[in-house]
């Protein structure tokens, strides 16, 4: 526990060098590009864009707010997705890094958590405009957006701490992941609703994915204007236990990760 | 004289070959059929030590030499002054902070330029942006790449890297400066230049160790030094001395 407690402290520490690691790689990630940071706006409108062609025109599914509803659930999972599938190679591709210099070895997951959050809160912008457009019920239960970005945040720490550990151990976790995110989003309730799931496996499913809590509080808080159901707590408890495992894994296998690469 | 550095019969080891799944479905397997005893010599007969019994001391302002054949682990004891491995067995004591040097292009962002590498490279070695920002002129002088920092290093030609990390290196340092091989980059004049810039840094008292395979460059500079074979220690004392024993 105390060793958990450690590595955090060091993790604030470093808060310096995290900044420049995440300025850095946004900066690489955009600069040389045309339409630069646009593209971080970009890429989850086009994406939505797609899924409205498939569902709205091509299914003829989906109501009229259907493009809001799915934004609101795309951005927070295009946020976990990208935090997780870059830190499974993280400690891989910062190998030289790594054997050269002495870092607590939370920074890297970090680092993606991060970068995913920025592309994440501009995301939130375009939706903005866009809740107004299709007529949400903008009430005051937006707020709640805030301290959900602090749960997503840990749970996404947390989980992409476990990845990056695990990562290290089996190269194969890099090519299963990308085809369990992708199994994961159809399986969250982000293309359809949780009502269109049976009564009688809700509770379970919902009890057993956390996005699907998630996902309901966004939808709720963002397109119907109402507060956050207690099945969020479920989201919460996820978050929690994720983080206190990403950490325990990481202070256990830091000794060994260097010798590893 | 005070100690900087003191090891006393460092070990490290390597697990060979079963890492990761392969050795947990061996384990796996192990425990099945053999019982835990089997698998305990088992993996113990797969450990590789990288180094054993290694034994020196370093004082303040003590340039250390360290020779020995490829892959006798020289870069591995760097690395463990470093703080990136832990030890096995043994102790270390290190009364002073350590500035690694980063292998050439080790930790340089292709797509940013040279100016923000400057940054990114001494925050990377755990340096303030205030001590970073007070170096960044003379830095940028040193290498001579005038204009250029300003690009991309993805345009750098690999001379201009070295010697942009050549530069950063000898700006910013703490107590102790590992250098691994990459004494003399660069063209000749810098060359000079760079080893000029290494005799000063000596003369000012900075505790160094330097891993080469460069021996005329380990006799100019270190006043002591060890040589490592196959992870032992097989002298310790005086370059010459060891230098000697060492060509023998």
């Amino acid at each position: 526990m105390s060793k958990m407690r450690e590595e955090i402290s060091l993790l604030f520490d470093r808060i310096d060098l995290i900044r420049y690691f995440v300025g850095s790689e946004l900066k690489a990630l955009y600069k040389n590009k045309l339409l630069g940071f646009a593209w971080a706006v970009l890429d989850p409108f086009f994406v939505m864009l797609v899924y409205v062609v498939l569902v709205s025109v091509i299914f003829k599914r989906g109501d009229a707010q259907f493009p809001i509803l799915l934004f609101s659930s795309l951005l927070p999972w295009r946020w976990f997705a990208y935090a997780a599938s870059s830190s499974v190679k993280v400690f891989i591709s910062n190998a030289s890094l790594i054997q050269t210099v002495k870092f607590p070895l939370s920074i890297f997951p970090v680092n993606a958590v991060l970068i995913g959050c920025f592309n994440y809160i501009l995301g939130l912008v375009v939706l903005a405009p866009m809740l107004l457009f299709f007529d949400a019920n903008i009430t005051l239960n937006v707020l709640w957006i805030f301290p959900l970005i602090l749960i997503q945040l840990l749970f996404n720490f947390g989980l992409s701490m476990v990845f990056s550990v695990i990562g290290v151990y089996f190269n194969d976790l890099q090519n299963i992941l990308a085809f369990v995110l992708r199994i994961g989003f159809y399986l969250s309730p982000a293309l359809y609703e949780l009502s269109s799931i049976p009564n009688k496996y809700q509770d379970i499913y919902v009890a057993v994915n956390p996005f699907a809590s998630l996902f309901q509080t966004f939808k709720n808080i963002l397109v119907h204007g109402i507060a956050p159901e207690p099945t969020t707590l479920i989201y919460c408890f996820y978050a929690i236990t994720f983080f206190l495992l990403g950490v325990y894994l990481i202070t256990k296998q830091s000794k060994k990760i260097p010798k590893l690469l | 004289m005070n100690e900087i550095i003191k090891a006393e019969n460092v070990g490290i080891k390597f697990s060979l070959g079963k890492t990761g799944y392969k050795k947990m479905q061996l384990t796996l397997q192990d425990i099945l059929k053999k019982g835990e005893e089997v698998r305990k010599t088992e993996t113990d007969s797969a450990d590789f030590w990288a180094l054993r019994n290694i034994s020196f001391s370093i004082n303040k302002g003590d340039i250390l030499g360290v020779v020995g054949s490829n892959g006798s682990g020289k870069s591995t004891l760097l690395r463990i002054i470093a703080g990136v491995y832990s030890l096995d067995e043994g102790s270390l004591e290190i009364n002073g902070s350590i500035s690694p040097l980063l292998s050439l292009g080790t930790g340089f962002k292709m797509g940013l330029s040279g100016y923000d590498n400057i940054f990114l490279n001494g925050v990377v070695m755990g340096f303030k942006r205030q001590e970073i920002e007070a170096h960044v002129k003379d830095i940028i002088e040193f290498s001579e790449l005038g204009e250029f920092i300003f690009q991309p290093v993805k345009n750098y030609s690999s001379g201009m890297m070295a010697r942009l990390g050549f530069s950063i290196a000898v700006f910013l340092k703490r107590d102790i400066m590992l250098i691994d091989e990459v004494l003399g980059v660069g063209d000749f004049k810098f060359r000079e230049k760079s080893q000029k810039k290494m005799q000063e840094i000596i003369h000012s008292g900075q505790t160094i160790i330097i891993v080469s395979h460069n021996l005329e460059s380990i006799k100019k500079y270190a006043n002591k030094c060890i040589w490592i074979n196959k992870g032992e220690l097989m002298v310790e004392g005086e370059t010459e001395e060891v230098l000697e024993k060492y060509t023998s």
